[in-house]
């Protein structure tokens, strides 16, 4: 039993916190057997994932050449930057959007002690995803002979140490700058680029033309040797560290340890002399200049209201504008294997056919922003309007700027062939059309702060929608290729399947 | 204000309207009586069928019988003919985080299809009467309860409501605020609104309404003038507390 105020009692309490934040996030209801299920499949798979690089580890010895130690620094620098992301978001909502500190802080507990279990928790929390895969390798390390690779794990606990207390003192400085929310959301962003910059990374191979990779595999290398590869060097330490190097990883772990008391001693005195002020900050109160002059009109009060939502939220934005970024490669892949470099007729319509796909993911992912999504759908209902009329008004809000969007690669490709950029126009219009009504038709209610983990369609709705999407992408490159006539078959099947799902639509129906 | 509402015509007629959830009426076969120029306060305690009843009203809830008439006109075949008259606020201010204060009643002004001009000036009014001005070009999402709770009304006004439908309105106002909220509630009545209030503060109830409802598991247990209501829990000059506890213990 442990005493209640305690540290290790407060522990608990965060880490219960933690846990069920997470269920609720992840788990759709009490005992759900199938996803446990899922989640032990998952489990299965990381240990026979961490099997595998065990075994591999073993046949390496973890030699510390300049190389090597600038390839495991510069894989330490980018694990640092998405823990810090990280911790900075969850310092945010630990301190001011859970919105228990101040039951905690008029409790009779000693502030110090609430604080510091508190960024023990977000240490743990930040550690805990690296610690599983490392864990799952680690694991496997004394079996296969790859025991000197065993100071990966502790020196990624270190960093996840020395990452928390960069993070409070960088959390105290933009709180005081920016507010909280937007040091949340700054955070929440720099996380969401930097995992599409892994993405463009893995995909690097593909993004440049096959004969220059090596050089440019070449270039990297010697980039990260000439920052991380210097032994003398104090940026060489995580690296040494977790290649065995006893010393290293002494050093490196009481410098984290120090820089975490450190920094968690200096904020407790901070917050505690000062708690009212710093939650203060939380009501960072934004002026959006001087009044305007009303405008009337249904569907322009509408739009104008769905647009201001979409672009004062950064967070969403970038989330959205992130669907481009996962296609750089796509385009990158044609350019190199079909396209050549040269603007052949393929090559431009497997570009159009590219551009459709992601002018429908996107416009399908506006759309529910606009039409689920509705942050006052009571006010909408109680409105004397009729509710397909808004419905219309809010997924042309999404198609607009989707459109807008496409307007640049049919530009561009009218250059190089007219009828390509009018094709490709025609094409994206469709499918933008197509995913607005759907949309409509098939809405899944949920809340736009839950964009990511948003309600999926039916499982009709879903294969309906890609069948769709591909049917206009095909019709599209089979019409900019030239063959017109052929385009008929995927665009017949994607009005056939659009038709399908006007018919299992369900009426909008108030409470029943 | 409302201008062509005349004093004495029902406002609110409903009749043997009734909903259940899950096979558990909520309200079950409620008539009610609203008049126009009438500050109508509904009390009952939690879960006692007010908010539903309002909702049906607004139109956000489907009733599964009995009929709704609003100033005459069939608010179940005709919604956005009643719907034009009527204005929902509920205990959460249904406001948009990301819009300032003057955006927010632009969009209602313009979902009402209020007239330009007129909305501008009214909002300008509203936010002015309400001690919002100087916050208009602020984001909701930093407001205070209370200053959300002021917003909402003022959108709720916009349009100038013959029927103005509150559920628990004074939640989070200050008290100077709290008192020029009823000031303005019963200004409206006297130019021929009608007014339906759900309110827990029975003090703000015994003051402020022209009659009051008192509903339980879904049925109207009484209604009348406070006068009226004291004579059915046995007369006296006992408080609107006494009278209603006494008839919501006697029914329980």
């Amino acid at each position: 039993m442990l005493r209640p105020g305690g540290v290790l009692w407060l522990l608990r309490h965060e880490l219960r916190l933690s846990w069920r934040g997470w269920l609720s996030g992840n788990v759709k209801k009490r005992g759900n057997f199938g996803r446990f299920a899922l989640y032990g499949v998952i489990a299965l798979a990381v240990l026979g994932g961490g099997f595998g690089l065990a075994q591999l580890l073993g046949a390496f010895e973890p030699v510390p050449t300049p190389e090597v130690l600038g390839v495991v620094g510069a894989v330490f620098a980018l694990i640092a930057t998405l823990m810090l992301s990280q911790a900075l978001v969850l310092i945010t909502d630990a301190l001011y959007q859970r919105g228990d500190m101040d039951l905690l802080l008029a409790s009779p507990l000693p502030p110090w002690r609430v604080l510091l279990v508190r960024m023990a928790a977000i240490a743990l929390n930040v550690a805990t995803l690296y610690l599983i895969f490392i864990g799952a390798i680690t694991l496997w390390l004394p079996f296969s002979g790859g025991w000197r690779w065993l100071g990966f794990a502790p020196a990624v606990l270190a960093l996840t140490l020395l990452v928390t207390a960069i993070g409070l003192v960088l959390s105290r400085g933009l709180f005081a700058l920016i507010g909280p929310r937007t040091t949340r959301v700054a955070a929440q962003v720099l996380g969401a680029l930097i995992g599409a910059a892994f993405f463009l990374l893995a995909q690097a191979q593909n993004l440049v033309p096959f004969d220059e990779r090596e050089a440019l595999f070449m270039r990297a290398l010697g980039v990260v040797r000439d920052i991380f590869g210097n032994a003398a060097s104090p940026l060489s330490l995580p690296a040494r560290a977790a290649l065995g190097e006893p010393l290293a990883l002494a050093i490196w772990v009481c410098v984290s340890v120090a820089a975490y008391v450190l920094a968690v001693w200096w904020f407790a005195r901070r917050f505690v002399a000062n708690a009212a002020a710093i939650a203060g900050m939380s009501g960072a109160k934004k002026r959006d200049g001087r009044t305007k002059a009303m405008r009337g009109g249904l569907i322009p009060v509408l739009l104008r209201k769905e647009w201001r939502l979409l672009l004062r939220d950064p967070l969403l934005l970038s989330q959205i504008l992130l669907q481009l970024f996962y296609l750089v490669p796509l385009i990158f892949i044609l350019w190199n294997n079909v396209g050549d470099g040269a603007f052949s007729r393929t090559g431009i319509a497997l570009y159009s056919g590219a551009f459709v796909v992601l002018a429908s993911t996107l416009s399908g992912s506006l759309t529910w922003l606009t039409v689920s999504a509705e942050d006052a759908p009571d006010l909408i209902t109680a409105a004397p309007v009729a509710r397909e009329k808004v419905d219309q008004a809010k997924a042309l809000a999404a198609g607009l700027p989707v459109g807008a969007l496409m307007l640049a690669p049919a530009i561009a490709a009218a250059f190089i062939a007219p009828m390509a950029g009018l094709w490709l126009f025609i094409g994206s219009g469709l499918a933008i059309m197509s995913s607005g009504l759907i949309g409509i038709w098939h809405q899944r209610p949920g809340s736009r702060k839950n964009f990511r983990r948003r309600p999926g369609q039916s499982i009709a709705a879903n294969i309906g929608q890609s069948f769709i999407t591909f049917g206009w992408a095909g019709a599209t490159g089979l019409a900019v290729a030239g063959w017109a006539i052929v385009a008929v078959i995927p665009a017949l099947i994607s009005l056939g399947v659009l038709l399908a799902l006007h018919e299992s639509r369900k009426p909008f129906e108030l409470a029943a | 204000m409302p201008a062509d509402a005349s004093h004495g015509a029902p406002a609110l007629s409903l009749h043997g309207i009734a909903k259940s959830f899950g096979g558990k009426a909520a309200v079950d076969k409620l008539d009610l009586d609203v008049r126009a120029g009438e500050l109508y306060a509904l009390l009952g305690p939690n879960g006692a069928g007010k908010t539903t009843t309002l909702r049906m009203v607004a139109g956000l809830v489907k009733p599964d019988a009995g009929s709704v008439s609003v100033f005459g006109i069939d608010a179940l075949t005709d919604p956005q003919a009643a719907k034009q008259v009527i204005a929902w606020l509920p205990d959460e201010p249904m406001l948009y985080d990301k819009l300032t204060a003057w955006e927010y009643l632009e969009f209602v002004a313009g979902l009402w299809r209020v007239d330009v001009k007129l909305a501008q000036s009214r909002a300008e009014e509203l936010l002015r009467f309400l001690d919002l001005w100087e916050q208009r070009n602020e984001r909701c999402e930093g407001f205070s309860r209370g200053m959300k709770q002021k917003t909402a009304l003022a959108a709720a006004l916009i349009h100038d409501p013959k029927l103005l439908m509150l559920d628990e309105p004074l939640t989070g106002l200050d008290a100077a605020i709290a008192r020029q909220v009823k000031d303005l509630l019963q200004s409206r009545t006297r130019a021929g609104g009608a007014i339906i209030l759900t309110t827990h503060i029975l003090d703000v109830a015994e003051r402020v309404a022209d009659r009051i409802g008192i509903i339980q598991h879904g049925r109207l247990l009484a209604e009348g003038t406070l006068a009226e209501l004291r004579g059915r829990a046995g007369g006296g000059s006992a408080s609107l507390e006494d009278v209603y506890l006494q008839l919501v213990g006697a029914a329980a």
